[in-house]
This record gives C-alpha cells, structure tokens and sequence, in this order.
C-alpha cells in the first residue's frame, strides 16, 4: 500500500502537466484497477483507491475543468457504489444454507439478515473514518442507497449529509457535491420528502450570496471570476430544483410558501435565503398555471431578490415565457401586467427593456391591451440613441416588431400605432430586411393596395429587401424574398389611374432588375391594365401601345426561354386584340426566336417540354390571324417553325408530330375560304380576305404542308421505339384525316400509316381501334 | 505431504459476550492419514501493557520489560482426549466452551478486545493436534472478539447530555497568532460526551466570528492509556483518528454537524481497572490560515501551534 501511494503522488504530480485526455485516460486506468483489486477480492485496496479518486474534486483551482472532473469521479464513485450494493445484496439473499432468495425490489431493512447488516455497518464505518471532508461525503453518497439495508427512514440521513456539506467553503466544491446528493438520493426512493433539497438549495443560496457580496477572494477565486463561478454553480441549481418537482412533489403551491414567495418580505429574508439565479431556477421548474396565478407576488418577490447572480431581466423574461405558456385568465393577468408595466419604466438600458417587452408581448396583445403598446413604442424610443442601437438589441427589437405586425390584421393599423415607424428606423441589416419580410407579407395578404404612401412605403422596403438577395445563390430565404416582391407589384392597383400604375411597374422594373419572378409579374400586371383600357373602350391605343412598349422592353430581359416565349405569347395576343399589326408580328417573330435558344440552353424537363409545344402550337394558331402582307406573308413565320424545329435534334419525336399536325392544321384554315375565327379589331384584316384568290398563296400553303408531311413520315420512320411509332403514326393520321381534302392520295396515306401503326401496337388499342373507326367513317363518305 | 489446519467459528463476525457458548470447528485438510494422541482447544485472554510501537518515545516504552500481561482468560478443552487417527481429506472437528473469566483470577469480568497503542486486550482460540514427541504437533490460532453486554464500570447513561462549549482566543494556554488575538474569533458549538459505541458522537459547531480566515477543522478522538506502577500512574495520549468537518473558510453563522463514527476495536468502553485504564478524549482542532503554518507542513494538530486552536472535552464510551 505504500508503493501505491508513492505512486499516486508521482501520477498527481504530473497530472499537473497533461492534458484532460490524458487525465481521463488515467482516471479511466484508475478505475479499471479499483475494478481489478475488488475481483481479486481486495476491498481494501478497491476502497482506497476510489478514496484518491474522490480526493481529486478537493482541488478546486481549474474552475472551468471542475465540471469534467466532477462527472469522471462520480462515474468511479457510482461503480464502487454499484459493487458494495451487489455484495451486500448477495449477502443479504445468500441463507446459511447456502440457497439464494432474491429480495423483492422493494424490501426493507427487516428483511436483511444481521450478517448482511454487520458488512453494510461496515462499509459505513471504514468511510467514516475517512479523514477528509470531501472524499468522506462523496465515499457515502457513492454507497447511499447501501442505507436500505439498516434503515428504513432517510430523512435525518439526507439532512445529516446536507448539513455536512456546510463544511465544504469552497462553493464549487459544495455546489457539485449537492448535486451529487440529490442524484444519489433518488435511488433512496424516499418518496416526496424534498426538505434535504431545499436545505441544499438554502445553504447554497447562502454561499452565492457570500459570493455575490463579498468584494474579494472566495476561496481561490478572485472577484473577476465571480460570473464564472456562478455560471459553473448552475447546471447543479438547476439539477436539484428539478429534483425537488419531479420527486412528485404533491402540492406545488406549498413550493411557493417554502421558498417565501408572497409572504411578509421580512419574514422570508430569514426564512429562505433566495439568491436571483436560485430563484430563477425555481421559476424555471414551476408549473406555469402556478406561475401564473400567483404573477403579481413572483414579481413582488422577483424585485425583493435582485443581485448580480443572474440578471433581473433575464428573470423577467422566464416569467414572461412562462405566463404565455399557462392557462392565464384576464382578471388575473391584467393585473400582472400593470405590475410589469411599472418593473419596466425602472430599466433604463435598451436591451434590457427589449427582452422584457419581447417575454410579456405576446400576452399584452392576446389580452388586446393595446393601450400599452404606444407606451412600450415611447420606451423603446427614450431609451434609444440613434446609432447606438447595435446587434445585441436587434434580436429583440425584431421579435417585438414582428409580433406586433402579425398580430394586427392590417398593415394600416400596424403602421398608425404611434413610434412604430420611428421604432422601425432603428432597424437595420438581415433584422430589418426579417420585419420588412413580414410587412409585405401582411400588406399582400389583406388585398389589393392602393394608398399611394402605403404603396411609396412598401416599395421602399422591397428596394432594401431586394438589395440584400444575392442572385447568384437563390436559396430558400432569398427566393421567398422575391416571392413577397413580386407579389407586392402584382397586388398594386391604382385602379382608374392607369398612367400611374404604369409608370409604378416601370419604376418596378427599374428597382427590381435582377429577379424575373417579379419582372414577369410586372409583364402580366401590365396586360392585364392593357386589357382593361381595352374593354374600358376609350382612347386606349396610346396607353395600349405603352404597355405593349414596356412589355417589349421587358420580356428580352427575362432569362429563361420558355417563360420568355410565353411572354411574348401573351403580349402578342394583347397586341392583336388592341389591333397592333406591327407590334404583334414582332412579338411573334421574337416569340419563334426563343426556339432557336432552346437546344443550347441545355437539359429541359418533360413539363417543360409540354409547354414548348403547346406555346408553338400557340403561335401557329395566333398565325392564322396575324395578317400578312407582301413581303411577310403567314407562312413565312410557319416557316420558321418549321425550320427551326427540322433542325432542333432534341425535340422529342412526339413533340415534333404535334408541332408539324399544327403546321398542317394552320396551312388548312388558311386554304379555307372563311377563317374558324377572327380578331377582334377591326383594324385587322382577315388573311382570307387579304389573300383571296392569290394562287402563289395557297402554293405556299399546300408546299408547307407537305413538308410537313414529309418531315412526319421521316419521324415516323425514324422513330426506334415501337408503341412510340405507332402512336406518332396515329396522330399524323388523324391530323391528315381532318386537314386534308378527302382523296385516294390521302385515303392511300393514311391507309399507311394505319398499316404502320398496326404494325407496332396491339390491335386492342383504343386509340387505333378509333382512328381506324374514324378513318372508316371518312371513307365510306368520300365513297357516298 | 500437505497437512492444513484451520478454525472457524459460528458467528462470522468473531464477537462473543461473556457467558455465551463459543461454538466452532477444527478443520483438517490432509493428503495422508495421520493419528494424533489428542485435540486440544485453548482461550486465552490477556492485557498487555508492553506493547511498544516503532518510533512511539512515551514513557511506557520503558515498561517494557517491568509489566507482565495481565492473563483474564484461559480455558483448555480436550476435543478429543484420546488418541485416534484423522483420515485423508477434509475432517471437521467441532468444539464448544463457555465464555467465563478465569477462576483463580480476581478480577470479576472479561475486558472488552481492544487494540490500543500501549494496551492491547486480545482474546485467542489456540488448535493443536498433538502427535507425540516425534512430530511436530498441528496448531492455528484465531482471534475472537469479546464485547460486554452491559459496562460495568461507567455508571449506566442517563439522557444524553449535551456539553455546550465555545472556543475563543481567550480559551487558549499556548500563544497564538497576533493577527487572532487581535482580530479576535468565536466557535460555539454543543457536543455530546457520553457516547455509546453503537452512535456516532454527535453534535454540532458554528462559527460565529473570526477574522482570520478558517483552513480547516478537525475533530479527533484520542485514547488515554494508563498504566499503573507500582506507585505511579503513566499516562500516555494518541490520536485515534482525526476527522475534518470543514475544508476552507466556511460561512459565519451555520451550523455544522459533528457526526465522527466510532471506529471498530480501536476503542473499547471506557475502562479504569486498576492496574491500568483506557479512558477517550475528543478534542475539536482549528486551523487557521497562516503562511508560518506552511513552513510547517507534517505538523500534526497535537502540538499546541499559533495558528490553531483546541478544546479537548473527555469523552465516555459506553456500550448499551
């Protein structure tokens, strides 16, 4: 044993160097040995062996690691403490005759045998007579629950060893061990008997306030460290107050009683010695209801308790979120409101003031106690300075204001409340752009806007919101951000003003130039007032050619393709419903310019390639009222479909089919003598009456459509996949069957591509079974 | 050829009052036979007063070789008196005797075991298996352990009686520290001074006042041993054990519990028996915090040291 202390000394003389891996390794090794000598069945060494490892929590001077090395000890402590209770126990359910009766989990001390006793008193005496403080207390608390085997009452035990720890100055040191006490008695199982807890929380009161007032040393630790140690001194507060209410401490209520809460102050500074952090604790672990029922006392008690161990405000803020968490009734909460009301014209710091008007908010306005509101707004402002209002505030500042916003149902209301707006301008940075997020996001969702200073003020905070997305990275915030832009400038309306409401969407453009969700918005905001000059009937083509004109400006700057085409698509339905030729022809010629975009701008999705031909197909049947002229007839534009779609290699077969049937389909309405149908305008002429009886016309019409045809069978035939084929093969012919006059050529074609279309797919099939029926039909006609 | 011998007896923990029968057995383990002439049992029982450890300079060291140890117990029992043979392998014996005192012996009871510094009261069960002159006889002792049902020379307890005590500058005979004589320093306390062996000693401490900042303090128990020569009584102190109750510069005005268990076989009722007696003390130590208590860091708290304060209260032990 003499070897072995020598060479503990030596190992706790280097411990000094190493690091806390190290330390942990060897207090790991420690542990092993202990584990070792009591198989070997030398208790003994065993018992002093964890006797060094306790003595270790005597040292106090590395605050910040005392914490680890407190959980590394009690680890070897609860091992020592699970083998002396394992033996006891085999001792107690071993009979002389060497036969073993279980004990029933809850036995008691009458069912142990002497022997078993004799051991446990044992134990009990050889660390008794240890000569410290701290590895006695930690020695017996290890082996607490070794109590059940002599006694069947621990109350005056637990007081015993809480009244020990008295003894214990240093109030880390006697913190941890508290701790400690409270997380061994559990396994006592002493039912709701919390008054040990309590006492530990008193007398730890009683060494914070020491702390707390004395101007120098504590021990070791010097008046700069206080903080620290009352930051290291919580985790074991808050254990044991949370001992004490899940101990299924019955009546809560009496809680408030023990810790002097709505008593005579007087009385209570004798009674309980609260410190602020122990009392912030026990706010912490107080059921809510209870909280709440007895506000206007916790407050009394919170004002009576102030000291530097917590902040009060940070007090004030748990009782905030703890009354917003309970079933609260008004009689009881208006008055506690009052009380804060007062509290908090005490707080001359901002900060303070805002996490205490952010904690009671939600309360304040559940209750519509609106009336507080102005005087919190007025708070804020008096105790702000302008540039001084810095990050540490913002936070709050935040949360308050957008309470405010969301609880309001109009935006109108937010902003007429008095310093709102002042309050506001305190705000900067990502806090800012969160309240202004929240702002547009209430202003659109209670309809159209159209109060031009609302509209000035929204516009402003989507130029402040828009300067902080960053386009190139378009994540979840910035392109909700764009979404609550976009959806402001499309809920503007200056209804009969239309001038106005133009020159709103061009100043839009202007300040929202990078995002194309909003332009687009802009884009449809503007048909849609070209559309209502339109209908509205009068001197519209000035206003409508503006619009047009914005549109034509804005579309090209769109940067995806298909957006892009449908924009020109719409505008140029506009422009043909207003009866702008020239405008429309343009449109549409740009409109076929994005197909040419669309092979280099990469991989598109299947969506995306339904809208690519149902917008072709669009266009080809816009074609059919766009009048031509000498130079540019109809089918030049056709043919640049065409064209560009012979080429495009990676248009699907089936869109090609449905573009070039489109083709056939317009060439055959341009061929008949009266139109399906017709513009609107009557500024437009109608291409049949432009091209009556014009030969070179209807030639121009009968080659596209059979290169049209011809393209079809060459995709036909091309085409690998067999159902594919047949399906293809299918659509050519009905498109044939209802664009071509009836005749043996077109009889022989589509007899053809039935034939083909038979030959790829099961002749089962619905959609051949049709065509074949159709294509019957259509012959026994041309026959009749 | 192996040949073990060993004793056990009924009660595991070894504790016997007088006038009960201590039942046990002999237990042979042998890899031949062997034949015996008989089997004795032996109980013996003595004080000694000679005891001297390593390094102790008391003055009974110079005892040693005038006082004999007082025998107050000594009982042979022939467990088999006649000769026979004890076969191969395991081979339990049993035996029973009385606990009485010795008859010839004046003194009217067994003392209770007791191992102190300079008096030791011991109690042995001797074996032997006695093998004619020609063998070595086979022999094992084993101690076993006397208590007293009720003391016999401390008058029975009455209701505990609590001491009330206070500790001061004033209190103290040997010199102390200026800063403490001129900061001044108040320890009360009560502290119960019959105690029986079942019970810690109890009671509690707080300190009221000290300027001077608290190291430590330290509850010891320490035996007084006496002994009787012919005219002369020599008395010699030593610690027992020392027991801390506060670590560091404790809060003013709490009160700490003084709870110290009674170690096992180091202390004994107390005892005055003529020849010699065996009386307890406890003597409550304060350290406080010195840099001259630094220069002397393996002082023990026995030695009367400026920076600390004492008070010694005798202690009676009894057994109920």
């Amino acid at each position: 044993m003499e070897d072995l202390d020598d060479l503990e000394t030596i190992a706790n003389e280097e411990k000094k160097e190493i690091t806390r891996q190290e330390y942990f390794k060897r207090l790991q090794e420690v542990k092993g040995e202990i584990n070792l000598a009591w198989r070997a069945e030398d208790r003994i060494r065993a018992l002093k062996l964890s006797i060094k490892v306790a003595r270790l929590l005597m040292d106090t001077s590395v605050l910040q690691f005392y914490p680890t090395l407190f959980t590394l000890v009690v680890d070897v402590m609860d091992m020592l403490g699970d083998l002396v209770w394992e033996r006891i126990k085999k001792r107690a359910e071993g009979s002389e005759d060497g036969t073993i009766c279980s004990l029933p989990d809850n036995f008691v001390s009458d069912d142990i045998c002497c022997e078993a006793k004799e051991t446990c008193y044992n134990w009990f005496c050889k660390i008794g007579s240890i000569h410290e403080l701290v590895p006695r207390i930690y020695l017996e608390l290890a082996i607490l629950r070794c109590w059940r085997f002599l006694e069947d009452s621990f109350t005056s035990i637990l007081q015993r060893l809480v009244m020990m720890m008295r003894g214990l100055a240093d109030p880390l040191a006697s913190a941890y061990c508290h701790l400690y006490l409270a997380r061994s008695a559990r396994s006592l199982c002493s039912g709701n008997d919390v008054r040990y807890l309590i006492m530990s929380l008193g007398d730890l009161s009683i060494l914070l306030r020491r702390i707390i007032l004395d101007k120098e040393a504590v021990g070791h630790h010097f008046w700069k460290n206080k903080k620290v140690l009352i930051s290291l001194m919580e985790p074991a507060i808050d254990w044991i107050m949370k001992c004490i209410f899940i101990s299924g401490y019955q009546n809560a209520g009496n809680m408030l009683v023990e810790f002097g809460v709505g008593t005579n102050i007087a009385v209570t500074a004798r009674k309980f010695p609260c410190v602020s952090i122990v009392l912030h604790y026990f706010l912490k672990h107080l059921s809510a209801d209870l909280i709440s029922n007895n506000a206007v006392d916790i407050i009394d008690f919170i004002e009576h308790n102030k000291d530097i161990s917590v902040e009060s405000h940070l007090v004030y803020r748990l009782l905030g979120h703890k009354i917003c968490e309970s079933q609260h009734s008004l009689a009881s909460i208006s008055n506690a409101m009052n009380r804060i009301m007062q509290v908090l014209a005490q707080y001359n710091n901002l900060n303070e003031y805002l996490i205490i008007v952010d904690a009671f908010l939600e309360i304040l306005l559940l209750y519509s106690m609106k009336n507080y509101l102005p005087v919190i707004l007025g708070g804020i402002m008096k105790r702000s300075q302008p540039d001084k209002v810095g990050d540490v505030e913002m936070d709050s500042l935040k949360s308050i204001l957008v309470k405010i916003i969301n609880h309001f149902d109009r935006l109108d209301d937010v902003l007429a409340l008095d310093h709102f707006t002042l309050v506001l301008d305190l705000l900067y940075g990502s806090w800012r752009n969160t309240v202004y997020m929240n702002m547009l996001h209430k202003a659109t969702r209670s309809g159209q806007i159209g109060d031009p200073t609302r509209i000035q003020f929204l516009f402003e905070a989507s130029q402040l919101l828009h300067e902080s997305i960053d386009i190139s990275n378009m994540n979840d915030e910035n392109k909700h951000k764009a979404d609550l832009i976009s959806r402001f400038v499309g809920m503007v309306n200056f209804g009969a003003e239309r001038e106005q409401h133009l020159s709103f969407l061009s100043q839009s453009r202007a300040a929202f130039d990078g995002i194309d969700e909003v332009k687009t918005t802009l884009i449809h905001s503007s048909n849609n007032l070209a559309i209502k000059s339109i209908r509205d009937n009068v001197k519209f083509l000035s206003f409508l050619k503006s619009c047009v004109a914005f549109n034509e400006v804005t579309v090209p700057s769109i940067s995806d393709c298909i957006g892009r085409m449908n924009l020109y698509v719409e505008t140029a339905e506009i422009a043909l419903f207003g009866g702008l030729i020239s405008h429309a022809e343009g449109l549409v010629t740009s409109a076929i310019s994005c197909l040419q975009c669309l092979e280099t701008e990469g991989s598109h999705t299947s969506a995306d390639i339904d809208r690519i031909s149902s917008l072709t197909c669009k266009v080809c049947s816009l074609l059919l009222i766009l009048p031509g002229n000498h130079e540019n007839r109809p089918m030049h534009l056709a043919q640049n479909v065409i064209s560009t779609f012979r080429c495009q290699s990676l248009a699907l077969p089936r869109i090609k089919v449905r573009v070039f049937c489109a083709i056939i389909a317009l060439s055959a309405s341009l061929s008949q003598k009266k139109h399906l149908y017709h513009a609107k305008s009557a500024e437009i002429i109608s291409n049949s009456q432009l091209f009556f009886g014009d030969l070179s016309f209807y030639e121009e019409l009968s080659s596209a459509a059979s290169l049209a045809l011809q393209i079809l069978d060459d995709i036909i035939k091309e085409e690998p996949h067999l159902a594919t084929r047949g399906r293809l093969a299918l659509d050519s012919c009905n498109c044939l069957l209802v664009s071509f006059k009836r005749s043996p050529q077109l009889r022989l074609k589509c007899a053809g591509l039935i034939a083909v279309a038979k030959s790829c797919l099961n002749e089962k099939d619905k959609y051949l079974q049709s065509t074949v029926s159709f294509f019957d039909r259509m012959l026994s006609d041309m026959e009749n | 050829m192996s040949s073990k011998i060993e004793l056990k007896l009924s009660r595991p923990s070894r504790v016997y009052r007088p006038g009960e029968c201590v039942q046990g057995k002999i237990i042979t383990t042998l890899s031949t036979p062997i034949s015996y002439q008989k089997i004795v049992i032996t109980a013996t029982g003595s004080v000694n007063l000679q005891k001297v450890r390593a390094g102790m300079t008391g003055v009974i060291e110079s005892l040693y070789s005038v006082v004999k140890p007082i025998r107050v117990l000594k009982k042979i029992i022939e467990v088999s008196a006649s000769a026979g043979k004890l076969g191969p392998g395991r081979t339990e014996t049993p035996f029973s005797f009385i606990l009485s005192p010795q008859e010839n012996v004046t003194l009217a009871s067994l003392y209770e075991t007791f191992h102190g510094g300079n008096i030791s009261i011991q109690y042995l069960i001797t074996a032997d298996v006695l093998r004619g002159y020609l063998h070595k006889p086979l022999s094992t002792a084993l101690e076993f352990i006397v208590e007293n049902d009720k003391v016999y020379l401390v008058r029975s307890p009455h209701l505990p009686e609590y001491v009330h005590f206070y500790i001061t500058q004033d209190t103290q005979k040997h010199q102390l520290l200026p800063e403490l004589l001129t900061g001044r320093f108040q320890i009360s306390g009560k502290i119960l001074t019959e105690c029986s062996l079942k019970d810690p000693i109890s009671g509690d401490l707080t300190v009221e006042t000290s300027a001077v900042r608290i190291d430590s303090i330290d509850v010891q128990l320490l035996r007084v041993e006496s002994i009787l020569t012919g005219e002369r009584i020599i008395t010699d102190t030593s610690v027992i054990q020392t027991t801390q109750i506060a670590d560091g510069d404790i809060c003013r005005s709490l009160r700490l519990p003084i709870y110290v268990l009674l170690p096992r076989l180091l202390v004994c009722p107390t005892l005055l028996a003529g020849a010699f007696s065996i009386e307890f003390q406890v003597s409550i130590v304060i350290s406080f915090e010195s840099q001259l208590s630094k220069l002397y860091p393996k002082s023990d708290l026995r030695t009367p040291r400026p920076w600390l304060a004492t008070l010694t209260l005798p202690l009676k032990v009894f057994r109920t």
